[in-house]
C-alpha cells in the first residue's frame, strides 16, 4: 500500500526529464485528473470543516507525506493537520502578525514560499518549523520527516488570503518548480471552494436563526384534546414554505389558524410569520375567529403591498364533554369534522381572502365536537396534490378519511398524510399543511 | 422480566393495534419501559414482531387496509417516541444522519438503526419516515456528518435508493444502506454504490466504524439494464395505468364498486410497486427483486379471490408492455 502511494506520490509531483516526452504526457494527464477530482470532492461538500478534512484527505498521502490547512477566522489561527496514515489534528492559535513568521508573509504577501529544514539542533529546527507551523501538538506529528522540505501556498479567494496550506515532503523527494505551479494551482481552486463554503456556512447559519421563527411550531399541550399536524413544504431543499398553522390559548379557550399565503419558499415564508403574528395580537383582542380575520385583513390592507392570504380560524373552547368550535375562513378550503360514528360533515364557513378589500366582514360558524371527534384544517395543496392522472381531490380525501382509522389523531393525520406521498409520486407540489384537533375527552 | 410478561404484551400491543388505539400502544410501552425493557429491546421484541403480523394479517385478508394504516401509523408514533427516548445528549462530534428511503413510511428498521448507533456511543441524527433526495441532502450540508444510514424495506424503492447514494456521495459522505430491499450478502447494496451494507440493525455499528471519512462521487451504472431502470422507473405509472385497463377489461365486473374492494383493489394499489420491482431488478442488476415482489403479490392476490393465473396474466401484460426493453423483457420472461 505504502509502496504504491510512494510511486503515485512520484507520478504527481517528481520531476521528469524534459525530454521523456511520453513520461511528461503521463503526468500531466495525471495532475489533470487530480485536479478534476479535487475539485469534485472538495466542491460536493458544502460543510466548511469537512471541506478541510477532504482537502487534506486528498492530498495526504498521494501528494505528500504530511498537509496541514490554516484559516484566518476573527483574530484566530484555526489549523488542521494531516499526517500520512493518522486522523485529522486540530488546534487554534492566535493570528500571526503579517511578516513575523513564514506563515504571516505568505498570507500577508500572497507568494508562496519554499524551504528546505535540515540543519541544526532540534530546538533551531522546531523554531523554524514554527514558523509555518505555529500550533506545537501539530509541530510533534512532523517530527518523524527529517530533513524536511516545506511548502507554503497562500489561500486567497476574493482578493485576500484568508489563510495557507503547508505540506511537507522528506527531502530528497522534494518539490521542483514544475510541482510548486500544480500545487498552486491546486490550492488555487481549493482556495476558491473552501471560500464559498464558508461563505455558505456563514448565510446558513443566518437563515437558520430566522427560519426557527418561521418554521411550524411545536404543538402545545391541550387539555382534553390531541393535536396532530403534518407539514411539507414544495420547495424542499429551502425546508420553508407559505402555508401554516398555528394554535394558542390556555386553559379551556384555544385558537387554531391554518393558511397559504400567495407564492412559495422564503419570501412566503416571511409573509406566514407576519400573519401569525397578527392572528395572535388580533385573538387578543377580540377571540372571535370573524373579528381575528376582520383585523388580520384590515392589518394587511393597510400594509397594502399586494399580497394576499387564504386562513381559517378557529377558536376551540370546552362545555362540558364537548369542544364548542366557532369557525370564520377567509377563501380557504372548509375543514372537515370527522365523528366517531365515521361521518364527515364539511364546516360551511366562506369568506373572502386576506388582504384584497378593505373592510371585510367575516362570520362565525358554530360546530359542536363530541367526544373523540377530530376536525380537521388543511390548506388546498392537500386537494391540488397531482398525481399521474389527477389531482387528490375532494373525492379522494373523503375516501382516505372514511377508510382510515377515526379514533387516534395522530393516525388520522398520518393516513392522509401517507396517502397523499402515494398519491404524489415524484411530482412537484405545493406546499401541504394539515392540522387536526380532537376532542379527546372520554367517550361517553 | 420473564416469557410470559413478554408474551403477553405482544398481545396487548397487537390488540391496541388492532383498534388502532394509540394511547393504549403507548400504554403497553410505557408499561414495558417501568418494567425496565430498554427501548431497542421493545422496538425488537415488541413492535417488530407486531409489525410483522400486522402485515401478514392485511396480505391475508384479515385485515381491512383501513385497519392495517391506522395499526401502522400507531406503531409509527410509538416507535417516534421511543426513538427520541434513545436520545444520548453527550455524544459529540459529527453525527450518521439516518433515515427511510424517500416515499418509504415504516421508520422502524431506521429507528433501530438509530437505537444501535446511539447505544455504541455513536450520535445520530435522525430522519425517521419518507425523506427526500433534497431534505437529505440539506442535512448533510449542514451537519457534515460522518455517514449517512439508509433503510430500504420494498424492492419498487431501489431505484430511489440509487438517486440518494448518487446525492449523498457527491458530497463525499459514505453511505451505509440496510432493510429487507437488500440482499444478505449485500450484492444489490454494492451495485448501488453503497460504501457499506449492514445486514442488520447491530451490524449498522461495525459498518460505520470502519467506514473511511470521505467517499468519491458514485460511478455511473453501465450494468445492461441500468439505462432501462431509468426508463421504467420514469414511465411505471403509465405502464401500471395500461395494465390496470387491460386486466380490468378481461375481467369485466357488472359491480359497480368491485374496484374498491377486493383483488381489483390491491391489484390498483400495488401495481405501481410491481412495475416499480421492475425498475429496482434492473438499476440492482438481481431478478431476484423482481421475483419476491412477484411471489408477494400472488400471495395477495389469491387471498381476494383474484381469478386463478391472475398473476401470470400480469406478468404476461408486464412484458408486453416492457417489449422495447431487452434486459427487462428478460427478465420477465424468467419471472
Amino acid at each position: 500500500m505504502s509502496s504504491t502511494a510512494r510511486e503515485t506520490a512520484d507520478d504527481l509531483l517528481a520531476p521528469v526529464e524534459s525530454t521523456d516526452v511520453e513520461a511528461r504526457l503521463r503526468q500531466s494527464s495525471r495532475r489533470a485528473m487530480f485536479l478534476a477530482q479535487a475539485a469534485r470532492r472538495v466542491g460536493g461538500s458544502m460543510h466548511a470543516e469537512r471541506a478541510v478534512d477532504l482537502v487534506l484527505e486528498l492530498l495526504v498521502p498521494e501528494a505528500v507525506d504530511w498537509a496541514q490547512l490554516v484559516v484566518l477566522e476573527g483574530g484566530v489561527l484555526n489549523c488542521h493537520a494531516l499526517l500520512r496514515g493518522h486522523d485529522v489534528q486540530r488546534a487554534s492559535v492566535p493570528a500571526p502578525r503579517a511578516g513575523t513568521s513564514t506563515l504571516g508573509r505568505v498570507m500577508a504577501r500572497g507568494l508562496t514560499d519554499l524551504s528546505l529544514v535540515s540543519m541544526g539542533s532540534e530546538d533551531d529546527v522546531d523554531g523554524a518549523l514554527a514558523s509555518a507551523v505555529p500550533a506545537p501538538e501539530l509541530r510533534q506529528s512532523l517530527a518523524g520527516i527529517r530533513p524536511i522540505d516545506l511548502l507554503v501556498i497562500p489561500l486567497a479567494a476574493r482578493g485576500r488570503s484568508f489563510g495557507a496550506l503547508t505540506l511537507a515532503r522528506h527531502a530528497g523527494s522534494g518539490f521542483d518548480q514544475e510541482a510548486v505551479s500544480f500545487l498552486e494551482e491546486l490550492a488555487g481552486s481549493v482556495a476558491v471552494t473552501l471560500d464559498a463554503t464558508r461563505t455558505l456556512a456563514d448565510s446558513r447559519r443566518v437563515a437558520g436563526v430566522l427560519s426557527r421563527d418561521l418554521a411550524p411550531p411545536n404543538l402545545p399541550t391541550m387539555p382534553g384534546a390531541q393535536l396532530a399536524a403534518y407539514y411539507r413544504v414544495a420547495f424542499e431543499h429551502e425546508a420553508l414554505g407559505g402555508d401554516f398553522y398555528d394554535i394558542h390559548g390556555g386553559e379551556d379557550d384555544w385558537t387554531a389558524v391554518v393558511g397559504d399565503v400567495c407564492g412559495k419558499g422564503v419570501e412566503a415564508a416571511v409573509l406566514t410569520g407576519r400573519v401569525r403574528q397578527a392572528v395572535r395580537t388580533a385573538a387578543l383582542v377580540d377571540r372571535s375567529p370573524a373579528s381575528i380575520l376582520r383585523l388580520v385583513n384590515n392589518v394587511m390592507v393597510a400594509e397594502g403591498d399586494g399580497t394576499f392570504v387564504t386562513a381559517v380560524c378557529a377558536r376551540v373552547r370546552r362545555a362540558g364533554d364537548d369542544l364548542r368550535l366557532d369557525v370564520a375562513a377567509a377563501g380557504h378550503p372548509e375543514p372537515y369534522v370527522l365523528r366517531t360514528t365515521g361521518e364527515l360533515e364539511r364546516v360551511s364557513a366562506g369568506g373572502t381572502v386576506l388582504g384584497l378589500f378593505d373592510d371585510t366582514e367575516y362570520a362565525d360558524v358554530s360546530v359542536p365536537l363530541y367526544a373523540g371527534d377530530t376536525v380537521l384544517f388543511f390548506t388546498d395543496g392537500v386537494l391540488e396534490a397531482p398525481g399521474f392522472e389527477e389531482r387528490f381531490g375532494e373525492d379522494r380525501l373523503h375516501q382516505v378519511l372514511q377508510s382510515g382509522p377515526r379514533n387516534d389523531v395522530t393516525a388520522v393525520v398520518e393516513t392522509v398524510a401517507m396517502a397523499l406521498s402515494d398519491h404524489l409520486g415524484d411530482r412537484a407540489h405545493d406546499d401541504i399543511a394539515i392540522l387536526g384537533v380532537q376532542n379527546s375527552a372520554p367517550t361517553p | 422480566m420473564n416469557a410470559g410478561v413478554g408474551e403477553r404484551s405482544s398481545a396487548d400491543y397487537l390488540d391496541a393495534l388492532s383498534r388502532g388505539d394509540r394511547r393504549a400502544a403507548q400504554a403497553v410501552v410505557e408499561r414495558l419501559r417501568r418494567e425496565g425493557m430498554s427501548p431497542l429491546d421493545v422496538m425488537t421484541q415488541v413492535i417488530a414482531p407486531a409489525q410483522y403480523r400486522v402485515g401478514e394479517l392485511w396480505a391475508d385478508d384479515s385485515w381491512s387496509v383501513a385497519q392495517e394504516h391506522a395499526a401502522t401509523a400507531v406503531s409509527e408514533s410509538v416507535l417516534a417516541v421511543l426513538t427520541a427516548d434513545t436520545e444520548a445528549p453527550g455524544l459529540s462530534g459529527a453525527p450518521v444522519v439516518v433515515s427511510c428511503v424517500e416515499q418509504e413510511w415504516h421508520a422502524l428498521p431506521a429507528g433501530l438503526v438509530a437505537a444501535h448507533l446511539r447505544a455504541a456511543g455513536i450520535p445520530v441524527s435522525y430522519l425517521g419516515a419518507n425523506s427526500s433526495a433534497d431534505q437529505l441532502v440539506r442535512h448533510v450540508h449542514e451537519l457534515g456528518p460522518r455517514a449517512v444510514a439508509l433503510s430500504c424495506s420494498l424492492g419498487a424503492s431501489l431505484p430511489r435508493v440509487r438517486r440518494q447514494i448518487e446525492a449523498v456521495r457527491a458530497t463525499g459522505t459514505p453511505v451505509i444502506v440496510g432493510g429487507s430491499a437488500f440482499d444478505p450478502a449485500g450484492r444489490r447494496a454494492a451495485t448501488l454504490g453503497a460504501t457499506a451494507y449492514a445486514a442488520t440493525g447491530a451490524l449498522a455499528v461495525p459498518a460505520v466504524q470502519g467506514l473511511p471519512r470521505a467517499v468519491p462521487p458514485a460511478d455511473p451504472l453501465v450494468h445492461p439494464g441500468a439505462d432501462e431502470a431509468v426508463i421504467v422507473q420514469a414511465e411505471r405509472e403509465a405502464i401500471a395505468a395500461n395494465i390496470r385497463r387491460r386486466v380490468f377489461a378481461a375481467h369485466p365486473s357488472d359491480d359497480p364498486v368491485a374496484e374498491t374492494s377486493g383483488w381489483r383493489k390491491a391489484l390498483t394499489d400495488h401495481l405501481p410497486h410491481l412495475v416499480g420491482a421492475v425498475a429496482g431488478a434492473l438499476v440492482a442488476d438481481d431478478a431476484t427483486v423482481l421475483d419476491d415482489a412477484v411471489t408477494w403479490l400472488d400471495h395477495v392476490l389469491s387471498h381476494r379471490a383474484a381469478p386463478s393465473g391472475l398473476t401470470d396474466e400480469l406478468v404476461q401484460a408486464l412484458a408486453a408492455e416492457l417489449r422495447e426493453h431487452p434486459v427487462a423483457a428478460r427478465l420477465l420472461t424468467r419471472a
